[in-house]
Order: C-alpha cells, then sequence, then structure tokens
C-alpha cells in the first residue's frame, strides 16, 4: 500500500522527465552551447537559475538538454537489452538441451565480468571507428552517412554497449518464465490444436513472460543512466560539447572546490531521475506480480 | 557436499573458456590489427617492441592457433607485456592487487556489519518508522551515482572539514614515517574510498537482508521456537538468522562483479594504485594487453568468489551438505 | 478446578483497515487429564484459538478480550517472562506440518536438547540420554544415531514424532495439537495418533486436539467443541454430541462422515460454503446455510444455553433440547 503513493510519485518524475526531454527547446532559458567567457563560473543568480559552468553556459539549459541524451540513452540501451534477452532466453527456454547450455553458459560469462570492465573493454576497441567504416559502403552509404549526420556514431555505440551489458538479466528471467509456462495447460492445448512452435512463442509464451521483463526495463533504465554518466564522467561516454549530465560533472571536477553547483545539479538530476524509474519499476511489481 | 563442490568447480570450466574466448576476440575487434593499433594511437611504441608484438599475437598464424597459443600463454601467466611502458602485465597487476583486494574486502566486512544488522531489526518491525526510514534511505542510495557520492565527501571531508585525505594511498612524507604511523597513514588514506565503495553495496544487501529475514520470520518454525518458551532474541538470532543468511551468502557472490567493478571508479578518483585505475589508464591509452589481460583477471576472480560462495553456502545448510535424502521408516 | 479455563476469548486481525474476528469471545475448559477435541471447517479459528492460549498470537493479530486461566493464573495478563515460563515447559504445542515446523538448519538432536536446557536441569551427557530416551519413547528407531540427523532426512511421521518429543520434553500438563496428522500419510496417520493417546495415557496429559477429521476425534477425545464463524456452537462429551447433535452444523459436519449406505459410500455435504469472517450474516452465522432456520435466526446471535448436563449449544431450536 506504501508504495502506491511513491510510485505514482515516481510516475509523475518520469512523465515530467519527458515533457521537458521533448521541449528542451522551449524550456531551456540559454542556448546550452553558447560560450561566454566573461560569464564563467557564476554562481546560481536570478539570470542563471543554476549559475554556469568554466565555459560561461548556462547550466540549467545544459541539464534540460542533457536529459534528452540520458533519457533517449536510457531507453534505447534497454530496447536493445530487452530484444536480446527475449531472443536468447526464449531460445534457451523452449528449445532446451544443448541450446540451453551454451546459451546459458555465455550468460554466466558475461554475468561473471565486471560491467564496467567489459564497457571499458569495448570502447577500448573503438567500435565507433568500425561504425563510420560503415559509410563507405557501396549502396548504403549514403544511408549510414546520413543517420549519422543526425546521431553521433558514438552514442549509438554508447546506448548499444549499455544494452549489451544487461541483457543477460532478461534472458535468466524470459528463461525461467517460458520454462514454467512450457507445462501448463493452456500451451499443451495450443499444441494439440497444432500450432506452429513460432505461433507458440510468440502468441502463447512471451505475452505471459512479460511482466517480470517490463519490471527489469523499467528498473533498467535507471540504471542504464547511471551506466552513461558513469561513462560521461570517465570521458568515455558522451563527448562534450553536447551536454549529458555525467560529462557535466566531469567538466565540474577540477573546479569542485569553488563551483559546488557544477557538481550538485547534476548529480540531483540523476538521483531523482533513476530514483523516479526505481520508484516505478518496483510499483508496477507489486501492483501486477504480487 | 565434496561431490557438489566439485560439481560447481567443473561446471565453471566452460565459463573460463567462454571467457578466454572473449578476451582474445575483443582484441581482434580493434580497428585493424592489434599491432597497427599499438602504432596509431601510441607513438612511444618502440620498432622492437612492434616486432615482438607481431610475434606475440602470432599474427601471421590462423586465428585459431592464435587462439591456442595465446591460451598457453595464459596458462603460463604470461600477458604479455605492456605497450605502455614494456613491463610485463603480469607484474604491473600484481603490484596492484592487493590495494584492490584490500579495499573490496575491507568494504565488504563494513558492509556486512552494517547492513545485515540493518535489514534484520527493520524485518523485526515492517512497516514500523524505523523500516521506513530505511527502506526510503535504501532507494536513495540504490539511485545515486557512486562516483557522486564520492564527490561530494570529497569537497565535504576533503576540501572543505578537511579532516580526510583525498587521493593516493600515502602522505607524501610516508617514507619518513615509523611502521605505526605509515598503517595508521594508510588507513587513514582508505577511509573514504573504502566508505563509498562500501556505501553502494550497503543499500542493496540491507534490502536483501530485510526481505530474506521477513520471509524466514513468517516460517512455522519460528512459531514453533516461541511455543517452545525461548526468547525473542534467541528466537531472532538462533533460529532465524541462521536461515535468513544463507540467501545473502549468494548474494554477495552475485555482486562481486559490481564490487570489482566500483574499483575503477573509486580508484580513479580517489588517485589509489589499484587495478581498477590501472585498467582505466590502459583503456584510455588503448593498452591493449593489460586492457585483456585485466578482463580475464577479474572474470577470473569473480569466479573464484562465486565459487567460495557457494562452498560457504554448501557448509551453512545442512540440505546442501548432506544432500536431499528422506529416510527411515514412519 | 479445571486445567485451562477459556472465558470470552477474541482474536482479531487487522488487515487493510478491516478487522476480521477469527475468533469470537470463546469460553471453554479442559479438566486434567482430559482430551478435547476442537473441530470445525478450516478458517473457523481454531489454530487462532490454539495460538491465542499462549499469547502466540502476533501482529497483524491481537487479543483484544478474554482471560485464560491456567491452573488458576491468566495467561495474558503475565508478563512476557512469565509467559515464556509457562510456554514450553507446562504447555507443549505440536504443529500441523513437521516439515515446515523444524528448523531445517538444526538437528533435531540440536532442537531437542534446546528445549531440554531451557526447561529442565539437565546438561551436556544427561540432557543427551533424556533426548535418546524421549526419541525412544515417540517410537524412533535407533535414537541416538538420529541426534545429528536434519529435519530433511526424516519422513514426515518421523518429523512429528519428533516435534511430539519436543512437546512432552519438559513434561508439560497440556499438550496443544493443532491438526497433527493432517499433513501426513494416512497409514502415518492412524500410528501418530496411537501414539499420541498412549502418550497422553501413561503422562496424564490433558490434550486439545483440534482437527476436522471427526473419525478421529470420536476414537481419541472424551469431549468436543464445534467451532464455526469464531465461535462455539457445540460442546460436550464426544459420544452424546456425535450420537445426538443438537446444533444443525454439528448434525451437518456429522453427515459429511463418509457413511457406507446399503453397500455405496455416500458423503453428504452441508450447502453453501464457509463464511467470509469480514462479512457474517447476522445474529447466527449458521442460518444461511442450516436447513431449519427461521427469520428470528437472523436477529440476534443466540447464547450458548445448555442443552444437557454438560452440554451446550447455541441454538434457538437445538434438536435434542431436554424433554423434546
Amino acid at each position: 500500500m506504501r508504495m502506491d503513493r511513491f510510485s505514482r510519485w515516481g510516475l509523475c518524475i518520469v512523465l515530467g522527465l519527458l515533457v521537458v526531454a521533448v521541449a528542451a527547446p522551449w524550456l531551456a532559458p540559454y542556448d546550452p552551447m553558447a560560450v561566454s567567457l566573461p560569464d564563467a563560473l557564476l554562481p546560481p543568480s536570478a539570470s542563471h537559475w543554476l549559475g554556469t559552468d568554466q565555459l560561461g553556459r548556462d547550466v540549467l539549459s545544459r541539464l534540460i538538454y542533457g536529459s534528452r541524451i540520458s533519457l533517449s540513452i536510457g531507453f534505447i540501451a534497454v530496447g536493445v537489452a530487452v530484444s536480446v534477452g527475449i531472443v536468447v532466453g526464449a531460445s534457451a527456454g523452449f528449445f532446451g538441451g544443448w541450446v540451453d547450455s551454451v546459451l546459458m553458459r555465455l550468460v554466466d560469462t558475461l554475468l561473471s565480468v565486471p560491467t564496467i570492465f567489459l564497457l571499458l573493454a569495448i570502447i577500448a576497441v573503438d567500435p565507433a571507428e568500425r561504425l563510420l567504416a560503415l559509410t563507405s559502403w557501396p549502396v548504403l552509404g549514403p544511408f549510414f552517412r546520413a543517420c549519422f549526420q543526425w546521431v553521433d556514431p558514438r552514442i549509438v555505440v554508447l546506448m548499444a554497449a549499455i544494452g549489451l551489458m544487461s541483457w543477460m538479466g532478461v534472458a535468466r528471467l524470459v528463461r525461467a518464465e517460458i520454462l514454467s509456462l512450457k507445462e501448463r495447460e493452456f500451451v499443451l492445448a495450443a499444441r494439440v490444436l497444432g500450432a506452429s512452435r513460432w505461433r507458440l512463442i510468440t502468441t502463447h509464451l512471451l505475452p505471459n513472460a512479460m511482466g517480470p521483463v517490463l519490471v527489469s526495463a523499467t528498473l533498467g533504465v535507471g540504471g542504464a543512466i547511471l551506466t552513461e554518466s558513469v561513462l560521461s564522467y570517465l570521458g568515455l561516454g558522451v563527448q562534450p560539447p553536447t551536454p549529458s549530465w555525467g560529462n557535466i560533472l566531469n567538466e565540474g571536477r577540477v573546479a569542485l572546490g569553488v563551483a559546488w553547483w557544477l557538481t550538485l545539479s547534476p548529480g540531483l538530476c540523476i538521483l531523482v531521475t533513476v530514483l523516479a524509474f526505481n520508484l516505478l519499476g518496483e510499483g508496477i511489481r507489486d501492483r501486477f506480480l504480487r | 557436499m565434496s561431490a557438489y563442490l566439485v560439481r560447481r568447480m567443473l561446471g565453471l570450466i566452460p565459463v573460463l573458456v567462454w571467457i578466454t574466448i572473449l578476451s582474445f576476440g575483443m582484441i581482434h575487434l580493434a580497428p585493424g590489427k592489434p599491432t597497427d593499433a599499438a602504432m596509431q594511437f601510441n607513438p612511444r611504441v618502440s620498432l622492437e617492441a612492434r616486432e615482438r608484438i607481431a610475434k606475440l599475437y602470432g599474427l601471421d598464424q590462423p586465428l585459431h592457433r592464435q587462439y591456442l597459443s595465446w591460451l598457453g600463454r595464459i596458462g603460463r601467466m604470461d600477458f604479455g607485456r605492456s605497450f605502455l611502458d614494456d613491463r610485463p602485465v603480469l607484474d604491473k597487476i600484481l603490484e596492484r592487487l592487493p590495494v584492490t583486494v584490500s579495499i573490496n574486502l575491507l568494504s565488504l566486512g563494513l558492509v556486512l556489519l552494517l547492513a545485515v544488522p540493518l535489514g534484520v531489526f527493520a524485518a523485526v518491525r515492517p512497516h514500523a518508522l524505523f523500516d521506513r526510514v530505511t527502506t526510503v534511505l535504501v532507494f536513495i542510495g540504490y539511485s545515486m551515482p557512486a562516483f557522486w557520492l564520492a564527490l561530494l565527501c570529497m569537497a565535504y571531508f576533503g576540501v572543505q572539514l578537511r579532516w580526510l585525505p583525498i587521493s593516493g594511498l600515502h602522505s607524501l612524507d610516508y617514507e619518513s614515517f615509523g611502521l605505526l604511523h605509515r598503517g595508521l597513514d594508510t588507513a587513514w588514506h582508505l577511509v573514504l574510498p573504502v566508505l563509498v565503495t562500501a556505501f553502494v553495496s550497503l543499500a542493496a544487501l540491507s534490502r536483501y537482508t530485510r526481505s530474506s529475514m521477513v520471509e524466514v520470520l513468517r516460517q512455522d518454525y519460528i512459531r514453533t521456537a516461541r511455543a517452545k518458551g525461548l526468547t525473542e532474541l534467541r528466537v531472532l538470532f538462533h533460529h532465524g538468522l541462521r536461515n535468513g543468511l544463507l540467501p545473502i551468502l549468494t548474494i554477495l557472490g552475485l555482486s562481486l562483479p559490481d564490487l570489482i567493478g566500483g574499483s575503477v571508479i573509486s580508484e580513479t578518483i580517489f588517485s589509489i594504485p589499484g587495478m581498477g585505475r590501472l585498467f582505466y589508464d590502459a583503456v584510455m591509452a588503448r593498452d591493449y594487453p593489460v586492457v585483456m589481460a585485466l578482463v580475464t583477471v577479474g572474470a577470473i576472480l569473480t569466479m573464484l568468489g562465486n565459487f567460495l560462495a557457494d562452498a560457504a553456502y554448501a557448509v551453512a545448510d545442512p540440505r546442501i551438505r548432506l544432500g536431499q535424502a528422506s529416510g527411515g521408516v514412519a | 478446578m479445571a486445567l485451562l479455563s477459556i472465558e470470552q476469548l477474541t482474536v482479531v486481525y487487522r488487515q487493510d483497515g478491516v478487522v476480521v474476528p477469527a475468533v469470537d469471545r470463546v469460553d471453554l475448559a479442559v479438566e486434567p487429564g482430559e482430551v478435547l477435541a476442537v473441530v470445525g471447517e478450516s478458517g473457523c479459528g481454531k489454530t487462532s484459538l490454539a495460538l491465542a492460549i499462549t499469547n502466540l498470537i502476533r501482529p497483524p493479530g491481537e487479543i483484544p478480550t478474554g482471560r485464560v486461566l491456567f491452573q488458576g493464573q491468566d495467561l495474558l495478563a503475565l508478563s512476557p517472562g512469565a509467559l515464556r515460563d509457562v510456554r514450553g515447559r507446562q504447555i507443549g504445542y505440536v504443529f500441523q506440518d513437521p516439515a515446515s515446523s523444524l528448523n531445517p538448519v538444526l538437528s533435531i538432536g540440536e532442537q531437542l536438547r534446546e528445549t531440554i536446557r531451557l526447561h529442565t536441569t539437565l546438561k551436556d551427557a544427561r540432557a543427551d540420554d533424556y533426548a535418546v530416551d524421549l526419541l525412544s519413547q515417540v517410537g524412533i528407531p535407533s535414537p541416538r544415531e538420529r541426534l545429528g540427523a536434519y529435519p530433511h532426512e526424516l519422513s514426515g511421521g518421523m518429523r512429528q514424532r519428533v516435534m511430539i518429543a519436543m512437546a512432552i520434553a519438559p513434561k508439560p500438563s497440556l499438550v496443544i495439537a493443532d491438526e497433527p496428522t493432517t499433513a501426513l500419510d494416512v497409514t502415518v496417520q492412524v500410528q501418530i495418533l496411537q501414539l499420541l493417546q498412549r502418550l497422553q495415557q501413561t503422562l496424564q496429559l490433558s490434550l486439545v486436539l483440534i482437527s476436522h477429521d471427526l473419525t478421529v476425534v470420536e476414537r481419541l477425545c472424551h469431549r468436543v467443541a464445534v467451532m464455526y464463524a469464531g465461535r462455539i456452537v457445540e460442546a460436550g462429551p464426544v459420544t452424546e454430541v456425535f450420537q445426538r447433535p443438537a446444533h444443525p452444523y454439528t448434525m451437518g459436519l456429522l453427515g459429511c462422515r463418509p457413511v457406507r449406505l446399503q453397500g455405496v459410500v455416500r458423503i453428504g455435504t452441508i450447502e453453501g460454503s464457509a463464511p467470509d469472517l469480514t462479512r457474517l450474516p447476522s445474529g447466527c452465522a449458521f442460518h444461511p446455510r442450516c436447513p431449519v432456520a427461521e427469520p428470528r435466526c437472523a436477529d440476534a446471535l443466540p447464547r450458548l444455553d445448555q442443552v444437557g448436563p454438560t452440554r451446550v449449544a447455541r441454538c434457538l431450536k437445538p434438536f435434542s433440547k431436554p424433554g423434546a
């Protein structure tokens, strides 16, 4: 009962954030990239509600635009994770046998490597370079080039990498659900009626397994946002001048003693956002799974 | 029990194989050949180093043979040499390993010391004020970026109050200290890193302890214990906690990767010369041998930790230790 | 004087703002050396009653009113420490499911020794000897070797025997057995009941046996109390109640026993289902299902009236009224 109230707050905050992210151009008081050296490192004031950074850029505007990055990375990374996880988990659960063994060993392996290690290692091999190489393909080259005008390939890599770090949990969940659902009567009934395997999986088994997946996905957005902020903070995520809550923290680090507002506000943004997703996820879990 | 443990150990072998394949595969995902990458980003790599690297990776050999020879070298603990300073990777890792392991063990100890009582007391009176307050704090702890907490602590305790040092493992004049002073100095420097590393796991673990204990206290054997006339304290600890801690062991094992990964952040922020810092520096400098080696080592450490947690669980739970058996007549 | 005298005992559970009356102003008495049965459908409050006797009710349950006089003392008014002395030592419990009622990570020897150390003056080797003695009393073969066994290594019947051993170890004067055989195999049930009967006679215990199995009750017990929706609706000597039930519910229950009629086994039923304790019918809670109900039955809760020298029934039209 108690969670109801908190998870409603979580939902409100998430929705509010989505609004902020979409309406960023209208909400931000200044251009987040506008450099103005004479205004560098100003504390919060009436004209700059959250102060300015070393290059005189308005922190509030950068934070608002940063929400776009964080939320989009969060959602897409989770999208990747859930997609891969469902495919792997459903295959393992449904086909069993050696398919199951091999896939689950892979899952175990990936789960043994500390996430950060794996992420950094992936980034170390510069997959972005590989992606850029796609633009020189014969037919699809220009298509990719257009895509990459719109979204930085490095961010794509980031989203994919974070997603690829989190699919294992989803896979295990889906596999467990499928295993328990496989033996239920409605599945046996469908089989007797001659349903093809594909139909069995997509129409009967998967929809019932979606509950825990939804919870995991919601909580996963929060986790992905945290991961992105860590990477950006370490200089390996979103690169400046594109504002991300993590790299604002990175830039603020050197001025920690003097410009506390550069550290406090982005951190609070991350905290509140992740908290909101966590509360929402827990609320979904309590409401639909208990 | 030994049969159980042996089975677990055998199960780890395929995982180990996958890890080596993964590490090996990663190096070949790098743009161009490993040597190209080294040459491209690292002008400091000398000609001899380049030739040695070419031989090291046997880049003229077919892929599977490269893999096998690499595997052999790993088996001999030869991880190659660092691109940065040409020192054997193994040496670099070994000198940093104790630092990271100590910080992690210390924070693990701290976490257990705090999280278990917190979880137990919250479970004893569910939904009471203590429980609600701790739940809120736990949620906030879950959602907070650890490095942000580190930064704030650094700013406040280190810079503002000047109580604790904010970087490094030793003070500048460490060399001139006596043995005791050295020990204290190191400990003083470890306070912030250990606390920050611990904080993240504290939230998760106290929550798990709470739910585990709530589940345990609902069980019939707790009712039997009370019906026997035992004091609440004995019921809680002798009967309750002994059962409630079992899942915690598994959780501890599962949280090892995060603990080791967390070292990257805390060591980087606090400039501690540990494995995490080494990894970060290696990634930034594209020092592939070190990167590969640390991925493998990190995974092995995790597997070791998991195995130890499994073994501890097997010892603690007689159902596993003695195997399931239902014997005798009614 | 009665060994145990329950007066107006009430147990309620608070859930989501709703108050559920599990036990409603129950009066019961148990004489020394007597076996009293408490019967009724699942969910009628039998277990809550059993637990309430030594105040084992935990939140969200509570005991708002009532007295439990044990050897003259009101247990519910005792301090926690004093109550703990009575619990286990003078009143023993045997619970329904031995698989979950024994701590899985402690050996049965440890659990037995715990009771012995707590309630007797025996220690170490003497305690062990006594434990072995208890185990053989309850019929466990090779008792000394069994001391180190864990609950999961024993069969259901053996586990229940261990529970019984734990209950009688301090030589209590009263044992409360809450459906001790329900979770066991049919063949084992008989053995456990015979064991209980034997122990009751040799140790001269009073036994409160909670059950929904009337055949068992008939064999083992002296008196029976019938519960419905948290209230006692009939009580009296077993043979009398079973041969000439006074309350329609009791009659219905007896009719539910498998009976061989002209070579065919028939099982009767009572129409309807057990009432939702949060929405009890007004007046007599049984009236919606009662075959002889009248409009006035819904008006007010009937009192527990005397319908025989040692019999009571809560009904406006009991069947075997004196002189009827």
